[in-house]
């Protein structure tokens, strides 16, 4: 595994991600809706970013799926917040990962970046949730 | 998930060895002549960078202590938060290859700094001055961590980036 891989496989997160929060979008209440676009925009800049450092490394960047299959059934505002809590601790995970990849200093800070994004971003949709506790211990871990 | 224990002990054994080859003088006997064998522990090395992000986790646990005391109304929200930092610190022991602290000790960790260096306030009025105080220190633990972030190695890196993360997500919780 190269750091263009571990940078692959975070843009496929991203990918990921923002197809979800469509999913979750269509679940939560009407006042969460603002948080909902405010995450989703986040992912989309983030990924943008991560296919402009690919192809800076002449790399070809990972396209999205067509579809993608969801951990659990999403059915109501409760499921929608546990699916963008799932999607936020998965891009975190692909980002820690991305940490250890590489021995570049700028590439550790972007990754160190997007995994403290989206742990935040776990944590404010746990809260949002009521789920206890609101943070874990080793955030994409 | 015994492995990270079990790993810890092959490399204290392993290492172990190589000092008693060195010792022997076996290195230096294919030699001819032989060369004087500086042991490991007199060769003087700056402290492993981890040690700080450890001391200042511990450092935490008692911040967190002295919080909880002085307003026990804040207990149900620092609780969480210290034992999530509790196991930071045995992650980072391991990491560090620190031997288990005593199951007696109060703290933690390896610092035997005295209450007196906490982050918190002595004599505080308000409850939100003392969590400020431990929102302050939870953000410098976590500042710590993402500049050694950047240059630790790779099979570290991991780690202490979520050792980063983790402070953002706890200082959210202190607001």
């Amino acid at each position: 595994m190269s750091d263009i891989d571990a940078l692959q496989d975070a843009l496929a997160g991203e990918h990921a991600v923002i197809w979800g929060y469509g999913v979750v979008g269509a679940e939560v209440t009407e006042e969460q809706q603002p948080d909902v676009r405010a995450a989703e925009l986040a992912h989309r800049c983030r990924r943008d970013a991560t296919a402009e450092l690919l192809r800076s490394l002449a790399a070809v960047p990972t396209e999205a799926e067509a579809y993608y299959e969801l951990p659990f059934p999403v059915t109501d505002p409760a499921s929608g917040l546990r699916l963008a809590v799932h999607l936020e601790a998965g891009a975190a995970a692909a980002w820690r990962f991305v940490l250890g990849q590489t021995d570049d200093a700028e590439l550790r800070r972007t990754a160190l970046e997007a995994l403290t994004a989206s742990a935040v971003q776990a944590t404010r949709w746990r809260l949002a949730a009521g789920t206890e506790p609101a943070t874990v211990a080793f955030p994409g871990q | 998930m015994g492995t990270p224990l079990s790993r810890r002990r092959v490399l204290v054994a392993f290492a172990a060895g190589a000092g008693a080859l060195g010792g022997a003088g076996l290195l230096s006997a294919c030699t001819g002549s032989p060369a004087p064998v500086t042991p490991i522990s007199t060769v003087p090395t700056a402290p492993d960078p981890l040690l700080a992000v450890l001391d200042e986790r511990v450092g935490l646990l008692a911040d967190y202590d002295a919080a909880g005391l002085q307003h026990p109304e804040l207990l149900a929200r620092l609780l969480p938060l210290r034992k999530q930092t509790e196991e930071q610190v045995a992650a980072l022991r391991l990491a560090l290859a620190l031997p288990r602290p005593s199951p007696t000790a109060t703290g933690s960790g390896t610092s035997t700094a005295a209450p007196t260096t906490t982050a918190v306030p002595v004599d505080p009025v308000d409850p939100a001055v003392t969590l400020a105080a431990v929102r302050t220190a939870v953000r410098a633990s976590g500042s710590t961590a993402a500049a050694l972030c950047e240059t630790t190695t790779a099979q570290r890196a991991p780690l202490v980036g979520s050792l980063a993360a983790a402070a953002a997500c706890h200082e959210l919780m202190l607001r």
